[in-house]
């Protein structure tokens, strides 16, 4: 098993560490020469130092024994000449290469079979614009995990001190929730996810991940003590290509958007792409702005532009002002957590949405989702309940089950009903399970479900 | 600094040494031994308490092996496995102290040969096949073996490979250090075997083939017979050994190339190309200036293609007592004894592609003052060398200098003659063994005072791991927090 991966930014390294704990051969490419030794001193792989578009290197990396490209260099042109390498000299079976040009955007065609014939093509601002959709689909939301075509999903939500929750533990919320069925299925603490037991308190400061289907919840969300009012008006504070593509989807949803851009002619530009969106072009971020635009009564404020630390600072404002859901987009892996600690609900890192994507399609099997906590080493994943596995048939709390992982909810087969299981929940055959688990209990899931999670 | 997880594995590396040492328990066996098989079983129960201990008080080691941890890990280890190698040497009563056994397994395993014994054929067969065993476990790196063979041993990166192969650079040959450590060994192996049934062929005893074998191809140079090579008057084995000294001199990766077929590869290689020039050359020279020594060109050519051989390789075989050729040819030796065999080999000295790329450096710098406009960039292996990796070999020429000056200074204070006193530190630096004079291949080191073996003791081992490694771990800023 081996995959090459071209270009050793966040996104390559990340992809070939994970790819390298698991038994993979991996080659990666990289120009630049200071990335290739922080590469070669921290992660088990061969490097090699060369362009990824030159098929020298190419071959210097074994690219003819090669089962997997992955092309995630900064410049589209390297990764689709990479690609169209890969294709047309030896035939590589799988190919994903990142690009993020407009221009391609139109001509989709060429990504097709008789032309390069990639098979994922990864678009890191449309999957960073997807992943803020999810979160403002669960208001006050930190964290938001689609499994099953989104027919159910998980809400991370921080645990403040005034929330029903803080204090508790586990097993004594069923009390308190009369009656409705509400699952936690993980805890974020400190940067380590726990899977929670009985007795185990929810602290103040958790990110707590409550199961949840395809409606509204409102239950859940008033017992989270979170508003009902689902996200109608929008405040996107940055006019880069995420701001604008964020901006024409949430269009189409019928919500009302206001954007903010510092430069003129951006602004312009933005006012003749976008139809419904208020364009405000202002210098700088301030409060007046803010206060004029009534950024208090808008459900959510995501901060998108290219400037991280703006992104930052005026997501606090916003928040500080009174904007209940608040999303900033932030690159630097090391602040993320950092900037969820000081008061921004959620925080989307480009990057990490990228890598999960890339883990999420590679993973083989009769897995359907695979999704990476963001810098955990937990996964979400949905798997078919096979006839012959130990899940079937019986209830959930007599299975020899892992305590670092949990089922998290089970959609029905034929009718699709999402349930959120319970100790005496049976499984049936062909059922789609969601679990969520631990890096290192995975084996053991594997055995139980009978699948194994290898990567493609 | 994570003391936790280097005495964590600095356990597993000393339990490891204990099961090596089954292999001479069993010779022990064989040969009806019983002092050196009752020397061997408490020898391996030192090891393994040792390694128990060590693992008692480190249990559950947390965190990564970074940069810092893999340099004290190195050095240690190879310390270790010379402090606690030498068990079954002292406890089998062969040698007067406990510092002369630890000199013979520090000498073993860094692949030197420089021995204290005076009577080697004394010796019971199973602490004979010890002293080759060592050696032949450190001519491929005693952690290079540990990762191949121990899957938990999961480091991370390459720095503990790096800190212990030798040369500048290092060549990853497959993707996964485990596989390159496992395919290196694997090379390593076959090599031995094949050079185990030339000897055998060449009528050498089965047991004395092994061991020659061992030193041979890690280029150390312990011999089960007071003579060497010497005393089996053989061509054919000269013939052979010679060759086989030579693999063993060339990069391994040059091998594992030439294995899959591409012959080719050995002469593209600039530093192969400047291995056998200096070779050759070298040979021509001695010959020359040998030429009243010997009877026949026949002779000649079959002592001197040895000895060159011997000491460029930094193996330390002996077939007749160069003492007394003339001092050009000493000199001359005494010069292959710095150069040293190639990068990613196990022999020692300074190494064929720093002493290229060093001349080329002292080469740029003459051009530069007939031009001083001009961009000059420095190649080796048609590929420029990056200014990191050139200031590393600078700075390594300087430490080892500096290294060879002070242990001369402590070894005249010792009261050796001179050339005893600066031979012995330039055979002990770079793992060869015998020096000259005092120290020549017919004379040991047994008459070395205590000090002295400790000071070369310390210089094998910063020569076999390359100086910076054990430099770091010894420089104050290293422990600062």
């Amino acid at each position: 098993m081996s995959v090459l991966v071209i270009g050793a930014g966040d996104v390559g390294f990340m992809i070939a560490k994970r790819l390298s704990e698991e038994d993979i051969d991996v080659y990666v490419i990289e120009k630049d020469e200071a990335k290739i030794s922080r590469l070669s001193q921290m992660l088990d792989v061969q490097v090699v130092l060369g362009s990824g578009s030159s098929v020298e290197s190419l071959e210097k990396a074994n690219i003819a024994h090669t089962e997997m490209l992955i092309a995630v260099t900064d410049s589209d042109e390297v990764n689709l000449v990479a690609s169209f390498i890969a294709s047309t000299f030896i035939d590589i079976p799988t190919k994903i290469a990142r690009v993020r040009g407009k221009d391609y955007e139109s001509a989709k065609k060429i990504f097709d079979k008789e032309y390069l014939d990639i098979d994922l093509i990864i678009n890191p601002e449309q999957e960073a614009t997807k992943t803020i959709e999810n979160l403002l689909d669960i208001p006050g939301s930190q964290d938001a995990i689609l499994v099953a075509d989104g027919r159910v999903r998980m809400g991370g939500f921080n645990v403040m001190r005034d929330s029903p929750l803080a204090g508790r533990a586990l097993k004594d919320i069923p009390e308190i929730t009369r009656g409705m069925r509400f699952l936690i299925a993980a805890i974020m603490r400190q940067g380590d996810l726990l899977i929670p037991k009985g007795k185990d308190l929810i602290l103040e400061g958790d990110c707590v991940y409550v199961v949840m289907d395809q409606g509204k919840n409102e239950d859940i969300l008033a017992f989270m003590g979170i508003r009902k009012r689902h996200t109608q008006t929008v405040m996107i504070y940055g006019g880069s290509i995420t701001g604008e593509i964020l901006a024409q989807r949430l269009e189409k949803k019928g919500i009302k958007v206001k954007l903010i851009e510092h430069d003129e002619a951006r602004c312009i530009e933005l006012s003749e792409t976008l139809t419904h969106t208020t364009v405000l072009n202002s210098d700088f971020m301030n409060r007046e702005l803010l206060e004029n635009e009534r950024v208090f009564d808008m459900d959510a404020f995501i901060a998108v532009s290219y400037d991280e630390e703006a992104n930052i600072l005026s997501s606090l404002l916003a928040k500080r002002m009174g904007t209940p859901h608040v999303i900033s987009i932030v690159n630097n892996l090391d602040y993320t957590s950092l900037v969820n600690d000081i008061g921004v609900d959620a925080v989307v890192n480009p990057r990490m949405v990228v890598v999960s994507r890339i883990l999420q399609f590679i993973r083989k099997g009769k897995v359907y989702t695979v999704t990476s906590l963001s810098n955990t080493d937990a996964e979400v994943i949905e798997v078919e309940a096979m006839e012959t596995s130990d899940l079937v048939q019986r209830p959930i709390k007599s299975m020899h089950w892992p305590s670092n992982a949990i089922i998290a909810g089970i959609v029905r087969q034929g009718n699709g009903r999402v349930i959120v299981p319970g100790g005496n929940t049976t499984i049936d055959p062909g059922d789609r399970v969601i679990i969520f688990a631990k890096k290192f209990a995975i084996p053991t899931v594997e055995k139980i479900v009978s699948v194994k999670l290898d990567f493609f | 600094m994570n003391i936790r997880l280097v005495a964590n594995l600095l356990g597993k590396e000393s339990i490891f040494i204990g099961f090596a040492m089954l292999m001479p328990l069993s010779v022990c066996v064989y040969y009806g031994e019983s002092d050196a098989t009752k020397a061997f079983v408490a020898g391996i129960g030192a090891c393994i308490l040792t390694g128990m201990f060590l693992n008692h008080f480190s249990r559950h080691p947390t965190g990564d092996l970074r940069h810092r941890e893999g340099f004290l890990f190195v050095s240690l280890a190879w310390t270790l496995a010379g402090v606690i190698g030498a068990a079954p040497f002292w406890f089998s009563g062969y040698f007067p102290s406990y510092m002369d056994a630890l000199f013979e397994t520090i000498s073993g395993f860094t692949t030197t040969g420089a021995s204290v014994l005076t009577d080697i054929e004394a010796l019971p067969h199973g602490l004979l096949i010890w002293r080759s065993l060592t050696q032949w476990m450190g001519g491929m790196g005693i952690i290079v073996l540990t990762i191949a063979v121990l899957p938990f041993l999961k480091v991370g990166g390459m720095q503990i490979f790096r800190a212990e192969s030798p040369g500048p650079t290092m060549d990853k040959l497959k993707p996964r250090i485990a596989q390159t450590a496992k395919l290196l060994w694997g090379i390593y192996v076959g090599v031995t075997l094949t050079l185990v049934l030339l000897l055998a062929i060449g009528g050498m005893d089965f047991f004395d083939a092994v061991c020659h074998a061992f030193a041979t191809m890690a280029t150390g140079g312990f011999s089960p017979r007071n003579t060497s090579i010497a005393s089996y008057h053989s061509v054919y084995i000269d013939t052979v050994i010679t060759i086989f000294m030579l693999i063993a001199g060339v990069n391994f990766a040059l091998h594992y190339a030439g294995l899959r077929g591409d012959v080719k590869r050995y002469f593209k290689s600039q530093e192969f190309r400047w291995y056998m020039g200096i070779f050759f050359l070298g040979c021509l020279f001695i010959l020359w200036n040998t030429r009243h020594c010997f009877d026949s060109l026949f002779q000649a050519t079959q002592y001197v293609t040895f000895q060159v051989a011997s000491i460029l390789t930094t193996t330390g075989f002996a077939t007749c007592d160069y003492v007394f050729w003339p001092v050009a040819a000493q000199i001359m030796l005494l010069g292959f004894m710095v150069v040293g065999g190639c990068a990613g080999s196990t022999a020692g000295g300074l190494k064929v592609m720093r002493l290229g790329i060093l001349f080329r450096y002292a080469h740029r710098e003459i051009l530069r003052l007939i031009h001083p406009n001009a961009i000059i960039s420095i190649k080796w292996e048609n590929s420029p060398v990056s200014q990191d990796i050139l200031q590393a070999i600078l700075g390594f020429f300087v430490f080892y200098t500096i290294l060879f000056v002070s242990a001369s200074l402590i070894m005249g204070m010792l009261g050796l003659d001179f050339v005893t006193a600066v031979s012995s530190v330039i055979a002990c630096m770079s793992n060869i063994g015998p020096g000259l004079a005092g120290v020549g291949p017919v004379e040991n080191y047994a008459h070395i005072p205590g000090i002295g073996k400790a000071v070369l003791s310390f210089c094998m081992i910063a020569g076999r791991l390359e100086i910076y490694t054990v430099l770091v771990v010894l420089s104050p800023a290293f422990w600062r927090m």
